[in-house]
């Protein structure tokens, strides 16, 4: 039977007038205003839209009281000489107060500016800025990892022309935690982006990620999910400035009872755009993952191409996936694919590799692995996924072929 | 399989053709008098995963009153569509007039 | 059955045949309420059982909320008390071929419609006179045990078989519209195919159709005996005037096992049409369920063919094509659900859009734990035509069985202008070309038609591309 997971009080307003209290008036102001936009939305359960298929006894979804986050950041000394910040999101609130006000004030039209990501964004404490001046080119990738928390949060601006890659990694213990990512990629950026899941596997993980892409731009991002036993994750790219490139990738490794929950938004609202998403999920034990996707094309929109595609694996009776991807097209000169796959490991595959003298066991892990392989390509920056594939190993070892 | 038997209700709360919500051990369980006899199934619909105990007893069915799916309350098999599998059944006794339920600790 | 005594039951039911002499008054009104409901009833001269339902569906279509995720800005639009909900035929003729409006004769004119064909298609005469063809097909039929008849003869001449089979696929509470069809459905067919026996010619309501159930609320039950073989058609692509504007039918196939049974829907009411149906199929071990959907007419069309595989090596599969121009919203899609092993479906929805018209795929495919081997594939592919014109996709699939190949792809496009190109290449006008390359797109379900449906849909289209281009 599952176990409960225990939390402490509930957070409340007098929860955020503390926060307020020695910040700036604008901020205590959006603070308000998440909260109330928190306190009006429903507190999800069964009967949720979008949630009955997920098993959620004896886990408690209320939104824990704030509790600060601990980042640790790694940067190279060499690019922040040359002009690349890291530095907590509540530094940046003086240091880079224009920046950040603008960032912070900006409203989200993505289909779910659901109920945790409105307590994260009223409720976020130290958070994490990072900001690459136009044209700046960076040499190393810049590291985020957390360990304690309940609301992270965290900004990524970059300037004109800059390129960058940052690798964000939870691994919180708190039973729940709610973190908003803000991705503002300027005209003619590139910018990678990885989030890598592995909290506690008692907790319950929410994850907002919205990125906004300008003229040009391009941004690819990697949702990595191992860990915690309830993740939700929405990932929201608005492709706003014509020319604008998205690559959304996610791999999920789930085993035991984890249930995983992704929501993505393939916004076009620009002529020229072009995104393509990648979702691949391995389900071992009895876990579950649950796939949404939407492609929006707006009307003026035109010639742009939108592809999705979403494949599950299923490594045991008893694991369960949901795929459901959907398309709102008002443009017609444009090209636009979605798919999605449900199944077991392909007989045919196993079959040539058992052939090849492998033992099943051996056999299935290979074609996991090579399920995996395709997703980190895309990623192209193998210095960041190198250290995901030995995040797998460990769990790649337990699958069993039948 | 450690069984319990838990006390749920008294027969006078259950009237002849009617449905009782009760709790044993965290699992919600309808019990259902028809004809005089008290069963009791999982109060979920295997169809929407909805409670199933708002709905009426129609013989020796209980329907769900969302979509009309229904129940034979004694074998729990799907009798009609939208549902497609049975729903769990317990192993009612009755002693001084309570209602007791055997579920699994 | 634990509900009320209805205090409207005339006490002249207490007869319960229908007495050739009495003639019950039966005022047309609009507006839904249980005294309509009990004069429909006394109307039909119905069992007791059947008069209990009725209300019992009212009460559940009054308690029931309209659905959330559709598009409620048009549904919205319906007002419930300004629509006759029954009417005899001596009720509708007086109807002058003078109202029916234009467009439809001129599209009659061009599709080469019948002259009495034309009469009832667009509400002007009660009853289509086709009877020397219907007639040749009866005695054929009941040489075989087949039985074919509308519901409300169905339910007369075989009470026992109809009590067995009603409202046991698709329930009053499914959804709000098969709660109000169960309420006040009338007309639509009973069909009942002994075991082992094929039914090869097309049966079709066409024959014995009346205004009286013009397809506002029909009701159809077919049940296929283990073995046998059906094929039903329903509708025609000719546009169908109704001044009726709420139609909501209910459609259900039982297909025992080893049968058989091919549903072929050709839709095209004029634009004032609200048409929301619930069509649904019951598939034993190893049967075979097809949906032929066509959807080109209406104004909003909300439609769902679905297939429930309770057997082993049951199949279902649904083929369906939408047009939509202006002001119209084609909302259709199809529900698989695998509830045996070794079950497959194939959904394959093509549809076009056009001078901001809008067609939306909605679709779920459910497979329950222990359903191994289960192998689904679902193809929808979307033409826009212009700029103006909208498509939406909104596919499902919840899977709990591990060995299991299920497949989803959807494209949307519009019509490439190299292809285009190409064909007028050939020395055909833009229209003739256009209309080549929609023929194209629609060839798979096309072709599954029977010849002369397929020639005049084919004629049909060419007569909306003309429009879309000139």
């Amino acid at each position: 039977m599952a176990t409960n997971i225990e939390i402490g009080a509930d957070v409340d307003r007098t929860a955020i007038e503390q926060l307020v209290k020695s910040e700036p008036d604008w901020l205590g102001d959006l603070r308000r205003a998440a909260f109330a936009r928190y306190e009006q939305l429903p507190q999800p359960d069964a009967s949720t839209p979008g949630w009955r298929r997920l098993s959620l006894e004896g886990i408690d979804l209320r939104a824990p009281r704030p509790a600060p986050t601990t980042f640790v950041t790694q940067a190279s000394a060499a690019d922040r000489e040359r002009g690349l910040i890291v530095c907590s999101l509540a530094d940046a609130v003086g240091s880079h107060e224009a920046d950040v006000r603008r960032a912070l004030s900006i409203e989200h039209q993505g289909k779910s500016v659901g109920r945790y990501a409105a307590i994260a964004e009223a409720a976020w404490q130290g958070g994490v800025f990072v900001y690459a001046p136009a044209h700046f080119v960076a040499q190393e990738p810049v590291r985020i990892e957390l360990s304690a928390g309940t609301y992270p949060r965290v900004m990524v601006i970059a300037g004109e022309r800059a390129e960058l890659t940052v690798a964000e990694t939870h691994r919180e213990q708190d039973p729940v935690s709610a973190g908003v990512v803000d991705l503002l990629c300027g005209a003619g950026t590139v910018v990678r982006y990885l989030h890598v899941q592995d909290c506690a596997r008692t907790a319950a993980a929410f994850s907002h990620q919205r990125a906004l892409l300008e003229r040009d731009a391009r941004l690819i991002t990697l949702n990595f999910g191992i860990g915690g036993r309830f993740a939700r994750t929405d990932v929201e790219v608005e492709l706003r400035g014509p020319g604008a490139e998205s690559d959304m990738l996610g791999l999920v490794f789930a085993e035991d009872r984890q249930q995983f929950d992704y929501r993505t938004l393939q916004g076009h609202r620009s002529p020229n755009t072009r995104s393509d998403l990648l979702f691949k999920a391995a389900l071992d034990d009895q876990s579950h993952a649950s796939y949404t996707g939407v492609i929006v094309i707006d009307r003026g929109a035109q010639r742009s191409d939108a592809y999705q595609a979403n494949r599950n694996l299923l490594l045991k009776e008893g694991a369960r996936a949901d795929t459901e991807p959907m398309l709102e097209i008002e443009a017609d000169d444009v090209r636009c694919t979605h798919g999605a796959t449900v199944g077991p490991v392909d007989e045919e595959q196993l079959f040539y590799a058992r052939s090849r003298g492998l033992e099943a066991d051996a056999a299935a892990r290979l074609i996991v692995e090579g399920f995996f392989a395709e997703v980190f390509e895309k990623f192209g920056n193998p210095a960041v996924t190198d250290s995901l594939r030995s995040a797998v190993a460990p769990h790649l070892g337990r699958v069993g072929a039948a | 399989m450690p069984v319990q038997t838990v006390a749920v209700a008294r027969r006078d709360e259950i009237p002849e053709g009617t449905v009782k919500v009760g709790e044993v051990n965290g699992v919600r369980i309808a019990l259902c008098n028809y004809g005089g006899r008290i069963y009791a199934i999982d109060d979920v619909c295997t169809h929407d995963r909805g409670p199933l105990g708002q709905g009426e007893l129609i013989g020796h069915e209980i329907e769900c009153p969302r979509h009309g799916a229904r129940f034979d309350v004694e074998s729990g098999r799907a009798t009609r569509l939208p549902a497609v599998r049975p729903v769990r059944t317990y192993p009612v006794h009755e002693r001084d007039g309570a209602i007791e339920v055997e579920v699994q600790t | 059955m634990a509900t009320q005594e209805k205090t409207l039951v005339d006490k002249e039911y207490k007869y319960g045949f229908r007495d050739e002499n009495v003639t019950y008054t039966f005022k047309a009104r609009k507006g839904i309420d249980h005294e309509i409901v009990e004069q429909i009833s006394q109307m039909k001269n119905e069992p007791q059982w059947m008069r209990d339902f009725r209300h019992r569906s009212l009460d559940i279509f009054f308690a029931k909320p309209m659905p959330a995720w559709a598009n409620l800005e048009l549904l919205g639009q319906i007002d419930f008390n300004d629509i006759y909900y029954y009417m005899r035929a001596s009720d509708v003729v007086g109807k002058t071929w003078d109202e029916v409006p234009e467009e439809i004769k001129r599209t009659y004119d061009r599709l080469g419609v019948p002259e009495a064909e034309r009469k009832f298609l667009g509400g002007v005469t009660a009853q289509y006179d086709s009877e020397v063809v219907y007639h040749s097909i009866r005695t054929d039929l009941e040489a075989k045990g087949v039985l074919f008849s509308d519901m409300d003869t169905g339910l007369r001449e075989h009470e026992d078989i109809v009590r067995e089979y009603f409202a046991t696929v698709i329930p009053p509470a499914d959804n709000k519209f098969s709660a109000l069809n169960s309420a006040v459905w009338s007309g639509g067919s009973f069909i009942w195919v002994p075991p082992g026996v094929r039914v090869d010619i097309p049966l079709q309501a066409y024959f014995r159709i009346n205004a009286e159930s013009m397809g506002q609320f029909e009701r159809t039950l077919i049940i296929a005996e283990p073995g046998s073989f059906v094929h039903y058609i329903e509708g025609c692509t000719a546009p169908t005037y109704s001044s009726n504007s709420l139609h909501s039918a209910v459609v259900e196939l039982i297909a025992k096992e080893g049968a058989h049974i091919r549903y072929t829907t050709i839709q095209n009411w004029y634009k004032n049409i609200y048409n929301l149906v619930t069509k649904r199929a019951l598939a034993h071990k190893n049967a075979h369920v097809e949906w032929v959907d066509g959807n080109i007419g209406s104004r909003l069309t909300m439609k769902y063919p679905s297939v429930y595989m309770v057997g082993e090596g049951a199949r279902g599969d649904v083929l369906s094509i939408a047009y939509a121009s202006e002001g119209q919203h084609q909302d259709a899609g199809s529900k698989m659900v695998h509830a045996a092993p070794n079950t497959t479906s194939i959904i394959t929805s093509k549809s076009v859009s056009k001078g901001g018209g809008r067609t939306s795929y909605r679709g779920l495919v459910k497979v329950y734990d222990g359903c191994e081997g289960v192998k689904s594939n679902v193809r929808c592919d979307a033409l826009l035509m212009d700029p103006e014109s909208r498509s939406d996709t909104y596919p499902t699939m919840e899977i709990d069985a591990k060995d299991v190949r299920i497949e989803h792809e959807a494209t949307v496009s519009k019509v490439g202008e190299e292809q285009l190109f190409y064909v007028m290449s050939r020395g055909l006008s833009e229209v003739e070309a256009t209309t080549m390359i929609v023929n194209g797109f629609f060839e798979p379900f096309v072709k599954e038609l029977p010849m002369e449906y397929a020639v005049e849909l084919n004629r049909l289209i060419a007569l909306e591309m003309e429009g879309s281009v000139g």
